[in-house]
């Protein structure tokens, strides 16, 4: 059975990867090379390692956001949209309140943007509990909205007069996220958050698994029939679980916001929200699942970034491509499994 | 001289053996009868001998001469026909066009559907004009049993001469089952052989010339039904004697847990009942006669309007949550989809609706759980290897215990609500459920049962109301319970 358990990424991974080449060798370019780069390019150096760290961190984050909606059925591809506002709030309470010492600084920031982010995703777990209307459908229509919201703020309220893009004044030094220490030499932007980011799959587990909260969030996620005639308030339950899932996507906006840039750009989430969505997919839903995905995911986004220097024909859209057929080859799961049980058993008879 | 016959035929599903060596004969011009409890492998047979799943050793015979179906396609061009348990019909097509589906006769060039040729050939081909039904209708106005009558033309339509049936009766009433057997004689006086798969000893004996019984896999016994008795049949399907249910009925007491008066929702009309402390009281009818509208109501998940007392309390007035803690079981009709998680444990499925009992500053305490859900388990005598296994890989049976365990051992109700309570259950479990039952009931609760099993609420129940299509058509208390009066009621057919 655990066999089975890693079968299932593991040849979703190779899949993605192998046909990727593919891709790679039909434009005109050698697989090996390309595969070398990447990896040259994703764990090569420390720092490279560092840069591989520093962006799997809000991979974790929204991994853990789209995994816990999909834990309780829900499915919220808003990711993008909670951790631009996640960035926002962190930047704002930065900005308002910039005296404040590091240990009330830091935990305030956060506080607020999971509460902002939360309140986005609950807003569409409200539509769907009240109106019946599908959460995929309002999660990213509202990323809309959001983007909308985050780029007005930036460019009116908080506004840095000494930059020509748009982006927010520099946060109070009481909300830096420091440098993690830097034991295996480098440089690289990787920060306290990546541990924040372990520290919450704990308690992502913990809650889940064990708690009361976590029992009514896959009940209703597993069966749904079942909760509302035991009396559970599904649609109380359904909204939770988009606050808790947005929360988590806010704070994806961590590493790069507070631990890195000290202020909000535009499109500073670079596609980390939707990336989330594969990282669930490919983690199982699960936290160590969501840990080993993120790293790779992390990894592949490093890696293809010297493709667009170190090759001719392929440019760092490849990383797009692999992570897209992994969700492929993950979202054809019941073919794959089949695929599996057929191998077994020629492998045992 | 046997027409189809299964020969030393085995089928294991990946570890699972679910048929052992069955070697079978089913003569031409004879109702035959395959008879086993859920699991025993009679889908599994059937589905070999059709060519759904190839054997792993064994083979088929048709007339004598061994046969590979390429695909069931195969099976039907050699003149088999499978008439499912569940109707596989287009309802918003006409019957005609519903019999004719996958063999359609077009004409020529344009390709337009030839329904009178249809019709025509449809009547040459019927044993009986009897078993006409109104070709143009679309499907969906027309009866159970008529709709089970197309499907029964749609194979003899493809000129097939052995018939299955698969459980056959679950969705009729008693006349309309009468009809059924009259068919199924028309028939076989016309040539036909007949497959009958069930459960129901009573039908074999009312219908079938020989008997097959399965259990576990494995072929226990054969013969002619005429040389056989009932309660050996169900020795042999269930590899015990079964006891019967103790009758010993104490008298009902007179508080009243439950009573309905003039409830009007979008599904019921004019509907009063009442349920006291202490007695079994019965609700029969056809499937959809709006036995799910009447359950939904009390458990506070639709609107209505009326009179309705619960446990002395107003039920408009009441949430589902509020409604389940003043003392609601509840055994739901659809089990998988209502009644359990499952991809969870056992355990905890028990403390689902009593988790809250568990929980230590919200932390569910897991030592807790499994030693009072073991007791509730025992009590209904739940058989898994280990209750931390998925209540999903459990048996039908297994899982209806799960349920009971929760809903009564664990919840200790003081009304009981069961919807279809032993439906795809083995007769072992169903046994133990009436049994407790009734035990319950002589323990002073008051338990309302929905079933579309006449014989489980002749067993059963003090009094039984019938519901058609919305309304209460019917009230029997024990000493008047008869199949024909009940079963008129159930089809609306005031006397």
């Amino acid at each position: 059975m655990k066999l089975k358990a890693l079968f299932l990424p593991l040849i979703s991974l190779l899949l993605g990867l192998g046909v990727a080449l593919l891709i790679a060798a039909i434009l005109g370019e050698s697989p090996l090379k390309v595969l070398s780069v990447m990896i040259q390019g994703a764990v090569g150096s420390p720092t490279a390692v560092g840069y591989s760290l520093y962006y799997a961190t809000p991979l974790l984050f929204t991994g853990m956001s789209v995994a816990w909606a999909f834990r309780a059925g829900l499915f919220n591809i808003g990711g993008e949209g909670q951790m631009a506002l996640g960035g926002l709030t962190m930047s704002a309470v930065g900005i308002l309140a910039s005296d404040l010492p590091s240990w009330v600084g830091i935990p305030l920031a956060l506080f607020f943007s999971f509460i902002v982010g939360g309140l986005w995703g609950a807003f569409a777990g409200w539509i769907k509990a009240k109106r019946g209307c599908h959460e995929v459908l309002s999660t990213i229509l509202l990323n809309f909205v959001a983007f909308g919201l985050v780029g007005f703020f930036i460019s009116n309220v908080f506004k840095n007069p000494d930059s020509q893009v748009p982006e927010t004044k520099a946060v109070g030094l009481g909300f830096v996220i420091p440098s993690l220490p830097n034991w295996i030499g480098g440089s690289s932007p990787l920060s306290w958050a990546l541990l924040l980011g372990f520290l919450f799959l704990c308690l992502f587990s913990f809650v889940m698994e064990r708690t009361r909260l976590g029992f009514y969030q896959r009940m209703v996620g597993g069966a749904q029939g079942l909760a509302l005639r035991a009396g559970i308030n599904t649609n109380r339950q359904i909204i939770l679980a988009m606050f808790i899932s947005g929360g988590l996507a806010a704070l994806a906006a961590s590493g790069p916001v507070l631990g890195f840039a000290l202020k909000t750009r535009e499109g500073f989430t670079a596609n980390a929200g939707f990336v989330g969505v594969a990282v669930a997919l490919l983690g199982g839903n699960k936290p160590l699942g969501i840990l080993f995905s993120s790293l790779l995911f992390g990894a592949l986004t490093k890696g293809a970034l010297d493709l667009d220097l170190d090759t001719q024909y392929v440019s760092r859209d490849l990383a797009l491509v692999i992570q897209a057929l992994i969700v492929i080859a993950v979202a054809s799961q019941a073919g794959l499994l089949q695929l599996f049980d057929r191998f077994m058993k020629r492998a045992t008879t | 001289m046997s027409l189809l016959s299964a020969v030393h035929l085995s089928k294991q599903f990946g570890d699972c053996i679910s048929l052992t060596d069955v070697s079978l004969e089913f003569e031409p011009g004879q109702i035959h009868a395959v008879i086993g409890e859920n699991g025993a492998g009679k889908s599994t047979l059937m589905k070999l001998l059709f060519g759904l799943h190839p054997p792993t050793s064994g083979h088929v015979e048709l007339n004598e001469k061994k046969v590979e179906w390429s695909s069931t396609l195969d099976a039907i061009e050699h003149g088999l026909g499978m008439v499912q348990q569940h109707f596989a019909l287009v309802e918003t097509l006409s019957a005609i066009d519903n019999i004719m589906l996958g063999a359609e006769i077009c004409s020529p060039f344009i390709g337009k559907l030839d329904r009178a040729r249809a019709i025509q050939r449809m009547e040459e081909l019927l044993p009986s004009p009897q078993l006409k039904v109104p070709w143009h209708i679309p499907v969906n106005q027309l009866s159970v049993g008529q709709k089970q009558r197309v499907e029964i033309l749609k194979v003899l339509f493809k000129n097939a001469k052995i018939l299955f049936l698969d459980e056959p009766t679950a969705v009729l009433t008693p006349f309309e089952v009468q009809d059924l057997f009259s068919v199924l004689k028309k028939l076989k006086s016309t040539g036909h052989t007949i497959v009958l798969i069930t459960h129901k000893i009573k039908e074999v004996m009312d219908v079938c010339d020989t008997y097959a019984i399965l259990r576990g896999g494995k072929l226990i016994a054969r013969g002619n039904v005429r040389d056989t008795t009932p309660e050996k049949m169900i020795e042999g399907m269930i590899g015990r004697k079964i006891l019967k249910i103790q009758d010993e009925r104490m008298a009902s007491r007179s508080e009243k847990v439950l009573s309905l008066e003039g409830i009007q929702s979008s599904n019921l009309q004019n509907v009063s009942l009442q349920v006291s402390a202490g007695e079994i009281v019965g609700i029969a009818g056809v499937e959809g006669s709006g036995q799910a509208a009447l359950v939904n109501l009390l458990l506070g998940l639709s609107s209505f309007s009326g009179k309705a007392v619960l446990l002395n309390q107003d039920l408009s007035k009441l949430n589902t949550h509020e409604i389940r803690k003043l003392g609601l079981g509840l055994v739901p009709e659809d089990r998988s989809s209502q009644g359990l998680w499952l991809e969870e444990s056992c355990f905890n499925n028990m403390i689902v609706g009593l988790e809250s009992r568990f929980v230590k500053s919200e932390v569910i305490q897991r030592r807790v759980v499994r030693e009072t859900t073991a007791k509730w388990a025992d009590d209904f005598d739940v058989r898994s290897s280990s209750l931390e296994k998925n209540v999903g890989a459990l048996s039908g049976g297994n899982q209806q215990k799960v349920i009971f365990a929760r809903e009564v051992s664990g919840r200790e109700p003081k009304f009981l609500l069961c919807h279809q309570p032993t439906r795809g259950v083995d007769l072992g479990a169903i046994d133990l459920i009436h049994r407790k039952l009734i035990e319950l009931r002589n323990k002073g609760l008051g338990v309302l049962v929905l079933s579309s099993e006449l014989d489980e609420l002749f067993s059963l129940c003090d009094r039984i109301y019938v519901l058609f299509s919305g309304k209460v058509t019917g009230h029997f208390s024990r000493a008047e319970f008869d199949r024909l009066k009940v079963g008129a009621a159930m089809t609306g057919t005031v006397q």
